[in-house]
C-alpha cells in the first residue's frame, strides 16, 4: 500500500478568491493545486493521489456542475465541495445528489470548509485505500487452485471438515491441508480471517 | 275701448280659463285628442241618461248698450257663470235696450215688438234684467212678451218698488251708498275739510245725488260739502281744477251734463279726474283706471256672478218666489295704485282686503324672473368656471400623478431588471467577500503556526483590501441603478457608460454563454443625459437581447455599436437570435406588450420613455431569422471645435467571454 499525500484541487476563475482559497488550504497544511477553469483540471488528468475538489459552479465554459457531471464517469474520481457565490436549491441538490460531499456558499467559514475538507480527504482515503486493499485480495484469491477454491467455498459456508471430504469425494485429511494451504494463500490465520475476505470479496456465502 | 279692454283684463272668468283649456287641448298630440273624443261622448251620453233636458235659453235685458262698461263687465261674468256651472248646456241671449239714451214710450213699444217678433218662436226658460230701466220696461210689457216666464233681475237699488210688483220674479239688490267710499276718501285723506259730490244731470244721476245730500248729513259737522249737481261738463271742470288741496271730489254719476250732453260715466269721471286739482273718489268699479284714487263698491263682475248663481237656481228648479231679492254681498275698497302715488297717498291707510289695481310692480316684482334668470346663468358661468378651474387643476395633479407614476415603472423596471440579475450579482459581491474572509483566516492560521510568514500576511491584507473595493465598487454601481429618481441631466462618456453596464451584465453574459462585441464611435465624444437612466435603457436591451438568445444552439452573440449620426449618438444593440417580424416590431414599445412568457411588457416602454426624455429616439429593426437591432439616439453634447474635428473612424474593441 503506497502511502500519498492528499491534494486539494481548487477550481475557479475568480482568480482572487481562488488565491485566498488556496493560501487559506495552505496554511491548513493541505497540498492545494488551482486551476482556472474545469477544463484547465480535466487536462491535468490528477486522478492517483487521494483528496479533494473545491469546485466553483458559476463559471465561464463548463460549469461546476458540467464538470462533476463528467467526473462520474470515472471509478476513482475525487469527492467534490461545491462552493459557490449564489447557489439556489435545485443547483444544490442536483449537486448532491450526483454525490458532492458538500454545497457551500461563498463567503464560507473556514471551519467549515476545512471540516468539509477533511472528512472529503478521509472519504477519499478511506475509499482509495479500500480499492487497494481489495485489488490485493483479488490477487491473492486468484492464486486458489480449484480444489482450494472448492473447500474454500464450503468453508465459508460454514460445512464441517468431514462433510466437505464427503461433499468432494476427498478424505477428511486433505480437506485440511486444502484449507490450511487456502488460509496460507489468502494470509489469514482464522476462519473469521477468511470469512471476512470473502467478505470482502463479495463472495457469495451460502447458507447450506 | 280702451275701458273695455281694461275691464275685460281685469275680470277674470271662467269662461276664459274654460276656453283657454279647449285651446290646449288643440295643442296637444292626435292620440290624447281621440282619447278626449271618447270621453266627451261618453260624459255626453252620461248626461242624456241622466236627464239634463233639452238646453236652456236665457234672455238677458240690458238696459243699456252694449258698451257701457258696466254692462260689459257684468254681462262677462254672468254669462261666464251660467255657461261654466251646469252640464246643462244653456242658451244665452242679449239685448241692449238702450233705454236710457231712447226714453219715452215709443221706444219700449218698437222694443217691445222687435222682442216679440224675434222671440216669438222660442221658448225663454230665464229672463234676465241688468239695470232698473230694464226691470220697468219688462214689468210693463211682460204680460205681452214673456207672460209665465220666470225673472232675475240685477242691479236693481233695494229702494226700488218695481221688483216688489213683479211676480214670479227675485234677484240681486244693489245698494247705492256713497258714504263708504267717502270713508275710504277720509281714511286715505284723514286732514280733508271739504268734500265736492259731482252728479250729472240725468234721472239716475239726480237720484244719486238725492241719496248723497241724504247720507253726507251725518257728516256735516266735520266737512262742508258742496255739491256740482248738473253742472255743464265745461263748468263742472273748471270748478274741479280750482279745488283746494284740503278737497276731495266723490264722482257719483254723470250720465248727462247741464248742457244736456250725454256721457258714458266712466267718461265724465275720467274727465272730472283728469282735470281735478284734488284726489277723486268714486263708488263704481268701472271707474278704476279713469284716473280716481278708488271707491267702496261691489264690483260689476261680482254681481254679475251672483246674478248667474242666481240664475241656475231658477233654471234648476227653485221657485222666484222662494227666494227674496239680496246682496252680492258686502263690497270691498278698491284704488288704483298709481293714483295713490300720484297723490302721494299711503297703501297702509287702506282697510284691510282692499283690492288694488295697477299695483306698480317694484323694481323687484317687475324684473324678478330677469333678476333670477341672470342670478341663475351666473351662478351656472360661476358652476362652469370653478369646473373647469377644478378640472385644470385635476389635470394638472394627474400630470404629476403620470410623472410619478412613470418614475416608480421606472424604478420597478430597474427593480425587475435587477432581479433578473441577482445570481450574477449575488455572486459579484459573494466572490470579494470570501476571498476577504479567506484570506483573513488563512492570515490568521498564518500567524498562529510561525513568526516568519510576515511577507506573507502582508500581501493577504493588501489582497483584502483590494477585495474589499471590489465588493463595495459592485454595491455602488448597484444602488446607482436601484436609486429611484429624476432625470439629472449631465455630460457623460457613452462609452465609459458602456463599459460600466458591460462590467454589470458580464457575469450574466457568461452565465448565458453570450459573447459581446463592442464597436465604438471613435473619440470622446460627450452626450447630455442622465447617466443612470442610459445605463437603465442599455441593460434593459442588453438583456433582451440576451432573453431572445436563450433557446439558440449556435454561438450567442450581442453586438453593441455606437456612431456618430449629425447631432445625435446613435448607440445600437444587435442580437443574433430568431429575430421577430416587421410588425411585431412597431409594437415591441408599447406598454404591456411582451413576447416573453414572464414578461411584464414594460422595460422597452419605460426604455422609450427615458429615450425620450432625453429628446432621443428608439426603434427596432429586424426580420425573421436574423436577429434584432435595437438602436437609440442621444443627443450629442456640445463640443469645443477641437473635439469635432477629430476623425470619425471607428476604433474595434471586441471582448469575449
Amino acid at each position: 500500500m503506497t502511502l500519498t499525500i492528499p491534494i486539494v484541487h481548487v477550481v475557479d476563475d475568480d482568480a482572487s478568491f481562488r488565491k485566498s482559497l488556496v493560501r487559506l488550504l495552505r496554511a491548513a497544511s493541505y497540498e492545494v493545486c488551482e486551476y482556472a477553469s474545469a477544463a484547465e483540471f480535466l487536462l491535468a488528468r490528477v486522478r492517483c493521489a487521494p483528496g479533494c475538489v473545491v469546485l466553483d459552479i458559476h463559471m465561464p465554459g463548463l460549469s461546476g456542475l458540467d464538470l462533476q457531471e463528467g467526473l462520474s464517469d470515472f471509478d476513482d474520481a475525487h469527492p467534490i465541495i461545491f462552493l459557490t457565490g449564489h447557489g439556489d436549491i435545485p443547483m444544490s441538490v442536483r449537486a448532491m445528489k450526483a454525490g458532492a460531499v458538500d454545497f457551500l456558499t461563498k463567503p464560507v467559514q473556514r471551519d467549515s470548509l476545512l471540516a468539509a475538507v477533511r472528512s472529503a480527504i478521509a472519504r477519499d482515503t478511506e475509499k482509495r485505500m479500500t480499492r487497494e486493499s481489495q485489488t490485493l485480495l483479488r490477487a491473492r484469491f486468484e492464486k486458489l487452485t480449484e480444489r482450494e477454491l472448492a473447500v474454500f467455498t464450503l468453508v465459508v459456508a460454514g460445512k464441517l471438515n468431514k462433510n466437505i471430504a464427503s461433499e468432494l469425494g476427498i478424505s477428511e485429511r486433505t480437506v485440511k491441508s486444502h484449507r490450511a494451504n487456502v488460509m496460507a494463500k489468502l494470509q489469514v490465520t482464522s476462519i473469521a480471517g477468511l470469512i471476512a475476505s470473502a467478505v470482502q470479496l463479495n463472495f457469495p456465502i451460502s447458507e447450506t | 275701448m280702451a275701458n273695455i279692454l281694461r275691464q275685460r283684463t281685469s275680470a277674470p272668468s271662467e269662461g276664459n280659463a274654460y276656453r283657454g283649456s279647449v285651446l290646449q287641448a288643440g295643442r296637444v298630440s292626435r292620440r290624447v285628442c281621440n282619447f278626449g273624443i271618447l270621453i266627451v261622448a261618453f260624459l255626453l251620453s252620461t248626461f242624456d241618461i241622466a236627464g239634463a233636458g233639452e238646453a236652456k235659453s236665457v234672455l238677458i235685458l240690458y238696459s243699456n248698450e252694449s258698451f257701457l262698461p258696466a254692462n260689459i263687465s257684468l254681462g262677462n261674468a254672468l254669462v261666464d257663470q251660467m255657461r261654466g256651472a251646469t252640464p246643462t248646456r244653456v242658451e244665452l241671449f242679449s239685448e241692449f235696450l238702450d233705454l236710457i239714451r231712447f226714453p219715452g214710450d215709443a221706444h219700449q213699444s218698437r222694443t217691445a215688438d222687435m222682442l216679440r217678433q224675434k222671440y216669438s218662436n222660442l221658448q225663454i226658460d230665464l229672463l234676465v234684467t241688468v239695470g232698473p230701466q230694464a226691470l220697468s220696461f219688462l214689468a210693463g210689457q211682460r204680460d205681452v212678451l214673456f207672460p209665465d216666464v220666470p225673472v232675475v233681475f240685477t242691479g236693481v237699488r233695494e229702494d226700488n218698488v218695481t221688483w216688489r210688483e213683479l211676480k214670479s220674479a227675485t234677484g240681486i239688490l244693489m245698494r247705492l251708498d256713497p258714504v263708504p267710499t267717502l270713508d275710504l276718501a277720509m281714511q286715505l285723506q284723514p286732514t280733508t275739510r271739504r268734500v265736492v259730490v259731482v252728479t250729472g244731470a240725468s234721472g239716475f244721476d239726480r237720484s244719486w245725488d238725492a241719496l248723497a245730500r241724504e247720507r253726507f248729513g251725518s257728516y256735516e259737522d266735520r266737512l262742508e260739502f258742496t255739491y256740482f249737481s248738473g253742472l255743464p261738463m265745461q263748468t263742472l271742470l273748471e270748478n274741479v281744477r280750482g279745488l283746494q288741496s284740503d278737497t276731495v271730489v266723490i264722482f257719483l254719476s254723470g250720465f248727462t251734463d247741464g248742457a244736456g250732453e250725454y256721457f258714458l260715466s266712466a267718461d265724465a269721471a275720467s274727465l272730472v279726474a283728469g282735470a281735478s286739482a284734488v284726489p277723486v273718489y268714486g263708488p263704481y268699479d268701472t271707474y278704476i283706471g279713469t284716473g280716481i284714487v278708488g271707491g267702496h263698491m261691489s264690483t260689476f263682475d261680482q254681481v254679475g256672478r251672483e246674478t248667474g248663481r242666481l240664475g241656475l237656481r231658477i233654471l234648476a228648479g227653485e221657485a222666484p218666489k222662494n227666494i227674496a231679492p239680496y246682496l252680492p254681498g258686502n263690497g270691498v275698497a278698491v284704488v288704483d295704485c298709481r293714483q295713490l302715488t300720484r297723490w302721494g297717498l299711503s297703501e297702509d291707510r287702506l282697510p284691510p282686503h282692499s283690492d288694488l289695481r295697477f299695483r306698480q310692480p317694484s323694481p323687484w316684482e317687475e324684473y324678478r324672473n330677469l333678476v333670477l334668470s341672470a342670478v341663475v346663468v351666473l351662478a351656472l358661468q360661476s358652476v362652469l368656471l370653478v369646473g373647469l378651474l377644478i378640472e385644470r387643476r385635476n389635470r394638472v395633479r394627474a400630470e404629476l400623478e403620470a410623472d410619478e407614476t412613470r418614475r416608480e415603472l421606472t424604478h420597478a423596471s430597474r427593480l425587475a431588471t435587477v432581479g433578473e440579475l441577482t445570481a450574477s450579482i449575488a455572486h459579484e459581491i459573494n466572490q470579494p467577500l470570501g476571498a476577504i474572509l479567506n484570506n483573513a483566516d488563512a492570515a490568521e492560521m498564518l500567524l498562529d503556526s510561525s513568526p516568519d510568514t510576515l511577507d506573507e500576511v502582508r500581501q493577504i491584507l493588501e489582497d483584502i483590501r483590494q477585495d474589499d473595493l471590489r465588493a463595495s465598487e459592485v454595491i455602488g454601481r448597484l444602488r446607482a441603478l436601484l436609486r429611484n429618481r429624476e432625470i439629472e441631466f449631465q455630460k457623460i462618456d457613452p462609452h465609459d457608460l458602456i463599459d460600466d453596464v458591460l462590467r454589470l451584465i458580464q457575469r450574466e453574459a457568461s452565465r448565458r454563454e453570450v459573447a459581446i462585441h463592442t464597436t465604438l464611435a471613435s473619440g470622446t465624444p460627450m452626450v447630455t443625459g442622465d447617466k443612470v437612466h442610459l445605463q437603465q435603457v442599455l441593460l434593459n436591451l442588453l438583456l433582451n437581447g440576451m432573453e431572445a438568445m436563450s433557446e439558440l444552439e449556435h454561438a450567442k452573440k450581442l453586438i453593441v455599436q455606437t456612431r456618430i449620426v449629425g447631432s445625435e449618438m446613435e448607440i445600437a444593440v444587435q442580437d443574433s437570435g430568431p429575430g421577430i417580424s416587421k410588425d411585431i416590431c412597431a409594437r415591441l414599445f408599447d406598454p404591456f406588450f411582451t413576447t416573453k412568457k414572464e414578461g411584464m411588457g414594460l422595460g422597452l416602454s419605460i426604455a422609450r420613455t427615458l429615450v425620450e426624455a432625453h429628446g432621443g429616439r428608439i426603434w427596432a429593426e429586424g426580420e425573421s431569422g436574423n436577429g434584432v437591432t435595437f438602436r437609440f439616439t442621444v443627443p450629442l453634447a456640445r463640443q469645443s471645435s477641437s473635439e469635432a474635428s477629430q476623425s470619425a473612424g471607428e476604433l474595434t474593441r471586441e471582448l469575449t467571454w
